[in-house]
């Protein structure tokens, strides 16, 4: 009985003081809050776009590749830009921070910024969020989803022609979906090479940890690759290097790692996040924009294959070509890389 | 004048709004035992820590064979002679008896650490002055009295040719206080100068060539002990004499604490009380004396239901009252306000849940009017207050509620002989209400003038006389 | 009042020097710090946000310490408090959701001072010092809390390894969803006068205060030491896991690995500079809580990233942590030598 009353009049103290609060002036960027998002028109004023990143932006890697395409937003459209780090519960904080400061534009670079991105865009209607993967919209929440699995195909192509033991590797970091999937595109290539290929697959658990990616690298190397890809983030150095002590090649990932000093990269599968960023920020200038996933891949100048120049000789020609023949495949629509949805 | 003369001259020292010392000057002669008189708050503690160059004064100049003093530099004031003899011992407790010698002839922290080197000429001292000593004792299982000898070596050890005593005789018993005052000439003899902080008039009038008397910061007068006259001195520093005390006459009433076959372990576990038996009469005052260590503290405390007893019975009326040996350690927080310790007293009686702080307050404002307590307000930490007015707070916390059963232990240490004379009074005032008291005390003086019977306590054991309970 | 004004000028002078060593311009940075943290109603709800977690673990440190307990274990506590909060939710689901909310809510508290508790009564009845277990404890907490995000705790829906997200209903109520304001908040300034009646009017505030300055006259006055010191360290872990369940219910939604933000930790610098004094540290934490917001602000706002915050708030605690050294030399210069000034 107590209880109930002392719960009863706590919840009429909250509702009270939650009147108050409500009641004061709204924000000066953002207008009046409301649930019904008015639709996009094209804006007036300066463009302000942020970026949120799990980690530094000078990586070399993922998140370098976001800055990039931040900067280009810049420089091509004159927006102001701003980037922030951000993990965990200061996710959300960091998303209304730049949504209470009038920037229309947020990006948020990884699977993990989606759902935060969906919860405080309900509160702020007229900000849009992007996140790189994932999988929920609303009328201003998009995403985009690289189909890095190309080039991660091609990568799986090369190492079946390529492969004397018949066994090839791949290192992840995170067991998240988004690794999944792009290990997938590389099983695929790695099939249409050689039917009866081997595909060693090992998650360390973490795409920081250099040690743990060394050791399972050495490990799948003992099973008998001689060809690794990796998803392992920062963590990939450690691939490189068990691969450089045990002399097998291994391909690069996200960005370019073909000049990498371990020199085993042979080639590597690349995501070009600028002209993505561009294209989605235009459509906010333009007011254009819809909240949906947007599939970004070869055809649009996002992800690539490049071979090492340096490692030309070690590469049969007639391979060369063959890739290029599956790239065509890929361009035209005639071959669909699998890929996972989430 | 003899070249090896210390002179101070125009020193002023004030802390806050309280001048600790106006205008001082002293001169101290090498060959004398000199000593400082005062109440307490005089300044005389003020004093010493210049000396000792643990205090810069704010004005005036110490100088020592024709020299300037490097004044608030102890460490300094250590290489050129100056030794102190603290009240408060500066012992590291859960060091050895060596360790503590070693730790004060270290001259830095470079090099090997070598105890035997280090305190060779403490031990050599040690010999020369009969005392046995074993370096491997740990300190604070020591005696008061042995500890204190400790202390002194430290001292002679190195360059001593100003050696100041703050009160060293407060917990010494009678026969030890004899040999301390004789190691005093001794010293003196050797060429040294003796400084000696005391409250006691007649142990100073039998030890000392010269006598200044400090009060409020001042010096009052100087004189020899030809000259000297004890009630002179007592009015120079109070203003007039206090009558001595007598043990009461009155009807004593019921037995009213009952203690049989009482077994009691110390701190460690060893046996510190072993089997006692004694009755108190309310009204009656029960005097135990006997030297230090012998199980006091311990007794004390099973009495008064803090400490757990190992065997025996103890029955006492309501309402136990305890003024603890040690003020600083076990009778006040220091850090806290002279109104929180105060305010133990009726939160701890009441065991209510909320504090009723306004009669708190005008309890206490009471407590302090009755109990003469010198304090500005009450908010400010008992810290800064002077001993005596430390040890009224203790007793006025505990008297204020007439207790049915009243412990206490050394109740006037380091007090001066007013504020001495004023929780006698007040002891003896609760003793008039119907308290019985259990007074356990070193200074047989203090036995002799409030108790109607008295004990004495050797190794955990009574004994009807001193005889052979000397340590 | 000199010591009020010597801490605040300290502290203002930390930061403009930190601010000058990243050659930032200090008055611009200033101004942008003050607009983060009190420039807007988003500004000004934004610090009460990061107060109120600052001032709950604070006021838990404080109580601690006042009965010389120690407590470094502050973040500890609120990890086991967030935990048992998530627990709760997960076992109460279904149920209403303002019972919910309460039973989260409790079972923070709980959670918080029983491991509170745990190192309090290791202390008393074993004699392990809390300032050591409490620090061990913290460690053993975290690795609780990245076990439980990934195993029992997890939300089987999501990808990455976190508990499940609150529903809307059972949160704190956000007057203004655009805001971080919520009606927890309120709580921690409620906890103030609690705290501050528990330690001024009743008797064991009273004597808790007693134990911390001196348990062995403690002890002769007949109180209960060990007792108070447990109770003691029930009340500062229990304000620790109720800043947890708070942050939970306020802006957090769910726990994962990154859940604590060091809040536990910097309570310790708050509780010092509030002088462990309830008023002192509601101050300190509005100071912090002002400091962290701005900060943020000038993270979006300037290219040197969120380092150099991090800088500038461990310089403002140096500072704090110097200042309370020297006060504690400075106020008992009576007890260095022997007798005082008799």
């Amino acid at each position: 009985m107590r209880m109930s009353w002392g719960l009863a009049l706590g919840l009429i103290g909250f509702t009270l003081l939650g009147c108050t609060g409500g009641a004061s002036s709204a924000p000066e960027a953002n207008g009046p809050t409301s649930t019904t998002a008015s639709p996009p028109k094209p804006m007036e004023g300066e463009l302000k776009v942020a970026l949120i990143t799990p980690g530094p932006v000078s990586d070399s890697g993922w998140n370098a590749m976001a800055y990039a395409g931040l900067k280009a937003i810049e420089t091509d459209l004159g927006a102001k830009v701003s980037n922030q780090e951000a993990a965990g519960p200061k996710i959300s904080d960091a998303m209304r921070s730049y949504a209470q400061d009038g920037y229309q534009l947020v990006f948020g670079h990884g699977f993990e910024y989606n759902e935060p991105a969906v919860e405080v865009g309900k509160a702020f209607p007229n900000t849009i969020f992007i996140t790189s993967s994932g999988g929920g919209t609303s009328t201003n929440v998009g995403a985009f989803r690289f189909y890095l699995e190309q080039g991660f195909y091609l990568a799986g192509y090369m190492a079946g022609k390529m492969s004397k033991t018949g066994k090839v590797a791949m290192i992840g970091g995170d067991d998240v979906p988004s690794i999944r999937s792009t290990f997938k595109g590389f099983v695929a290539g790695a099939k249409a090479a050689r039917a009866d290929i081997v595909v060693i697959e090992k998650f360390t658990g973490s795409g920081s940890d250099v040690a743990a990616a060394k050791q399972a690298t050495t490990a799948a190397i003992n099973e008998g690759a001689d060809f690794v890809i990796h998803q392992a983030n920062a963590a990939a150095q450690g691939v490189f290097e068990a691969c450089k002590e045990k002399k097998v090649y291994a391909f690069g990932a996200n960005l370019n790692q073909n000049s990498n000093e371990s020199g085993i990269v042979i080639a590597s599968a690349t995501i070009n996040a600028e002209p993505a960023f561009l294209k989605i920020a235009k459509s906010v200038k333009d007011g254009t924009f819809k909240g949906e996933v947007v599939l970004v891949g070869m055809s649009d100048g996002a992800i690539d294959f490049v071979l090492n120049p340096a490692m030309r000789s070690v590469i049969p020609e007639t391979l060369v070509r063959e890739i290029e023949a599956e790239r065509t495949k890929i361009l035209e629509g005639q071959l669909t890389v699998p890929k996972d949805e989430f | 004048m003899s070249e090896a003369t210390l002179r101070v001259e125009g020193v002023t020292k004030a802390f806050g709004s309280v001048v600790a010392l106006n205008a001082v000057s002293v001169e101290f002669l090498p060959g004398e035992v000199h000593a400082v008189l005062g109440e307490n708050g005089a300044g005389k503690s003020t004093l010493m820590n210049v000396l000792g160059g643990f205090l810069t004064p704010d004005e005036g100049t110490v100088s020592y064979r024709g020299e300037a003093l490097p004044l608030g530099q102890a460490a300094e004031m250590r290489q050129r002679g100056f030794a102190m003899v603290h009240q408060h011992f500066m012992l590291v407790p859960n060091f050895t008896v060596g360790e503590n010698l070693a730790l004060d002839a270290l001259q830095d922290l470079r090099g090997r650490l070598a105890q035997p080197d280090l305190i060779a000429s403490a031990l050599e001292r040690a010999k020369s002055l009969g005392w046995s000593i074993d370096v491997d004792d740990r300190t604070d299982d020591l005696p008061v009295g042995t500890q204190q000898r400790i202390e002194i070596l430290k001292a002679l050890a190195g360059p001593s040719d100003v050696i100041i005593f703050d009160e060293p005789t407060a917990v010494l018993v009678p026969s030890e206080v004899e040999e301390l005052l004789g190691l005093l000439r001794r010293l003196a003899e050797e060429g040294r100068i003796v400084i000696l902080i005391a409250h006691k008039l007649s142990e100073i009038l039998a030890v000392a060539d010269r006598i200044t008397v400090l009060r409020r910061g001042r010096v009052v007068a100087q004189t020899t002990q030809m000259e000297a006259n004890a009630a002179q001195i007592a009015e120079w520093m109070v203003g007039d004499v206090p009558a001595p005390q007598s043990p009461l006459q009155e009807a004593l009433g019921e037995k009213a604490v009952r203690v049989k076959d009482l077994v009691v372990s110390g701190d460690r576990g060893e046996p510190a009380v072993r089997g006692i038996s004694f009755e108190i009469r309310s009204g009656e005052v029960l005097g135990i004396g006997g030297v230090d260590g012998n199980g006091q503290t311990e007794l004390a405390e099973a009495v008064a239901g803090i400490r757990s007893r190992k065997g025996g019975d103890i029955v006492t009326p309501n309402g136990v009252a305890f003024i603890p040996p040690d003020r600083q350690r076990a009778g006040l927080a220091l850090s806290l306000s002279v109104e929180d310790n105060l305010w133990s007293g009726p939160v701890q009686r009441r065991q209510g849940l909320v504090l009723n702080r306004k009669r708190l307050w005008n309890w206490s404002r009471g407590v302090v009017q009755d109990y003469e307590i010198k304090v500005g307000n009450l908010s400010d930490p008992v810290r800064s207050l002077s001993g005596g007015n430390q040890q009224k707070v203790v007793v006025g916390r505990e008297l204020s509620e007439s207790p049915g059963l009243l412990v206490v232990v050394n109740p006037t240490r380091g007090l001066d002989v007013r504020a001495t004379e004023f929780v006698h009074r007040r002891i003896l005032d609760a003793a008039r209400a119907g308290a019985a008291v259990l007074l356990i005390s070193t200074d047989s003086d203090e036995l002799a003038a409030l108790a109607h019977r008295i004990l004495y306590l050797s190794r955990g054991e009574l004994r009807d006389s001193l005889v052979g309970a000397t340590a | 009042m000199t010591r009020i004004l010597v801490t605040a000028g300290a502290l203002a002078l930390a930061l403009v020097v930190t601010l000058a060593l990243f050659g930032l311009p200090v008055f611009e940075s200033l101004s942008t710090i003050a607009r983060g943290s009190l420039g807007s109603e988003a500004s000004i709800a934004r610090t009460l946000a990061r107060t109120a977690p600052l001032l709950l673990t604070g006021l838990g440190i404080l109580i601690a310490w006042r009965a010389g307990m120690f407590n470094i274990g502050g973040e500890g506590q609120y990890v086991v408090g967030g935990l048992c909060g998530a627990w709760a939710a997960m076992v109460f689901q279904g149920q209403s959701s303002a019972v919910i909310t309460l039973v989260v809510l409790l079972s923070g508290v709980a959670g918080g001072a029983l491991y509170a508790g745990l190192a309090a009564v290791l202390q008393v009845t074993r004699g392990v010092q809390v300032v050591i277990s409490t620090i061990l404890l913290n460690f053993i907490a975290l690795a609780l809390l990245k076990w439980a995000v990934a195993g029992p705790l997890r939300d089987p829906s999501s990808t990455r390894p976190q508990s499940s997200a609150l529903p809307d209903a059972v949160m704190f109520l956000r007057p203004n969803p655009q805001t971080d304001f919520h009606t927890g908040i309120v709580l921690a300034f409620l906890a103030v006068i609690v705290v501050f009646v528990f330690l001024r009017f009743t008797a064991t505030g009273f004597r808790l205060k007693w134990v911390g300055a001196n348990p062995v006259a403690a002890h002769t006055q007949r109180m209960k030491v060990g007792r108070l010191q447990v109770t003691a360290m029930l009340w500062s872990g229990g304000l620790c896991g109720l800043a947890a369940a708070i942050s939970y219910l306020g802006l957090a939604r769910r726990l994962d690995a990154s859940f604590t933000e060091n809040w536990g930790f910097l309570a310790i610098p708050v509780a010092l500079l509030g002088g462990l004094d309830p008023i002192g540290t509601l101050v300190a934490a509005l100071y912090f809580g002002a400091l962290f917001a701005g900060c943020e602000a000038l993270a979006r706002e300037t290219s040197v990233g969120t380092s150099a915050v991090f800088v500038i708030q461990a310089v403002a605690v140096l500072v704090v942590v110097g200042l309370g050294r020297l006060q504690l030399q400075s106020s008992r210069p009576e007890s260095k030598p022997a007798g005082g000034a008799e």
